[in-house]
């Protein structure tokens, strides 16, 4: 889990952001929707510390690069 | 005038030269179309709106510019049905959502202007999962429509998001249909309803117009009966588009008769194929014997990559923003399906840096997998390891204990064609499929090793009891 080794802690996180986000963007989630959207941060937390062990440079760029117009004039 | 039976599941190429010849006209086309929408489609939940109004007036159109020499091509009068995404003027585009089925554009997506632009005549807006699944949905119940529900076992899911393309394509309701794609959301549908799906490379299609999921991902591509016809379809609604920034700046030219039909090389991915149910199993190496007599084989693996990963942080990420008002808004308590109603309030949970740090993986993967697909005219595995799920169970049920291979999350983060045919039947009579999936920018090549392999097997002409 992000900033986390620890399952149990790494599940209160969750839960915690889960309770920000419904206090954030939807004031009426009930119990039961919260423990929906804390189960579903916990998988997207698993996938977030899988990619966190992949190695990158400081120079890997994202894909798409960044381009200041649409398209290269020819 | 010719007999329905030949109209439900003629190709799109055997309608061109039905209309042609006299056999047929366009206005018979479109009532036919139309008339088995209502009867079958319905039946299928395949269906939001039957457009008879507008489809008569551009089958009369169709009609008067043939008689008058005035030929746009091979779509020219030939029905087809649209995924209820496209925006489509002054007609309801419901994104099968409950909470949107007033919606209504005063434009059309550019996907539909190429096709009437081609003569081709729109007949349905056709049913798909509720935001194109962007929510998580978890079992077929998840459009305001009900669930898809698949032409060859009526207890089975017609698959998803593009289900009622799938599904309308596959049971002769319309002989082509536009779908799009994400993450599996093409070759899904069409593996599961066994016609030809193609997702072509990322930019090849404009998408402006469309409902966007997931800027980076989606795709819109057609949804035939064969390969040849997906090429067809192609050309009419590929190329540039100024209004729409992905867009790849060359145009595609589908040219079947300059094509190869053997002497291809092919990259043979076993990656899952031994964890797939037997029928799969036994249907994918019958493939490899047919394409054995037009191709070198080869067997191949995938990079090393967290292709799932990556994928699920990008999607979470650019559908939470992609869809924010309606998931801040509320609205999405109105979804069909249960957990599509919290499904998007967890992508707000992923950190800006997070979401980068899989783009960045992205392009590390896309340049790895260049270089293993420039070797290779298609790299060629099954479609999906089971067929249809049954109705009433939930995809994590039916799949158990299986894992899927990782060739979809690579195909679609790198943007690279695919297509789905027809290979067989598997448990429950229901169809199981193989997939080509070719380099970046290369779909003309692709589809020929589709037609090619179709040249050889018999599958795409078998269709359902409707």
């Amino acid at each position: 889990m992000p900033g986390s080794n620890n399952g149990h802690d790494a599940q209160s996180v969750a839960r915690r952001r889960a309770a920000d986000i419904a206090s954030e963007v939807s004031g009426d989630l009930d119990e039961a929707e919260l423990v929906q959207v804390t189960q579903r941060i916990e998988r997207l937390f698993r996938a977030i510390d899988e990619l966190r062990h992949y190695p990158l440079e400081n120079s890997d760029e994202p894909a798409p690069v960044f381009r200041p117009i649409g398209k290269e004039q020819p | 005038m010719t007999s329905g039976a030949n109209l439900s599941f003629a190709t799109v190429r055997q309608l061109g030269t039905m209309l042609r010849n006299g056999e047929t006209t366009p206005t018979e086309l479109a009532k036919y179309a139309i008339e088995r929408l209502e009867r079958v489609g319905s039946q299928l939940n395949a269906v939001v709106t039957i457009t008879p109004e507008l489809a008569m007036r551009e089958a009369r159109l169709a009609e008067e510019e043939l008689a008058a020499g005035h030929d746009r091509g091979p779509l020219h009068g030939i029905p087809f049905g649209a995924k209820d995404l496209l925006a489509t003027s002054g007609i309801l585009t419901t994104w099968g959502a409950a909470p949107l089925r007033e919606q209504v554009f005063s434009y059309d997506a550019a996907v539909i202007e190429r096709l009437r632009n081609a003569g081709a005549v729109l007949v349905a807006k056709l049913a798909m999962v509720e935001l194109a699944g962007g929510m998580g949905y978890r079992q077929p119940n998840a459009a305001f429509t009900g669930p898809g529900i698949n032409p060859w076992n009526t207890d089975a899911w017609s698959g998803g998001s593009s289900s009622g393309s799938g599904s309308s394509v596959s049971s002769g309701c319309v002989p082509f249909a536009i779908g799009s794609e994400t993450m599996g959301s093409i070759l899904g549908p069409a593996g599961f309803c066994g016609i030809s799906g193609l997702r072509p490379t990322y930019g090849r299609v404009s998408r402006r117009g469309a409902m966007a999921l997931s800027w980076t991902l989606d795709k819109l591509g057609p949804m035939c009966r064969t390969a040849d016809d997906c090429g067809l379809v192609l050309e009419a609604i590929a190329g540039p588009d100024p209004g729409e920034a992905s867009t790849l700046e060359t145009p595609f030219h589908y040219r079947p008769d300059r094509d190869r039909s053997a002497g291809f090389r092919i990259g043979v991915l076993r990656e899952g194929v031994s964890g797939t149910q037997a029928e799969v199993r036994d249907n994918f190496e019958r493939s490899i014997e047919d394409l054995s007599r037009i191709a070198t084989l080869e067997e191949v693996t995938l990079p090393e990559f967290p292709y799932s990963q990556t994928a699920e942080i990008i999607i979470r990420s650019e559908g939470t923003a992609a869809l924010e008002p309606l998931i801040s808004g509320g609205k999405v308590k109105e979804l069909t399906a249960p957990e599509d109603r919290t499904g998007g309030y967890a992508g707000y949970a992923i950190p800006a840096v997070d979401y980068l740090r899989a783009m960045r993986i992205r392009q590390h993967l896309i340049t790895e997998l260049e270089t293993l697909f420039s070797r290779y005219d298609a790299i060629v595995h099954p479609s999906f390891d089971m067929v249809a799920s049954p109705l009433d169970v939930s995809f994590e049920e039916y799949r158990g204990e299986r894992r899927w291979s990782r060739l979809s999350a690579a195909g679609n983060l790198a943007g690279l064609p695919a297509i789905t045919v027809p290979n067989g039947f598997g448990e429950r009579e229901l169809p199981t499929g193989v997939q080509f999936v070719g380099r970046a920018g290369e779909d003309g090549r692709l589809l020929s090793v589709a037609r090619a392999y179709q040249q050889q097997t018999s599958w795409h002409e078998r269709h359902p009891d409707w």
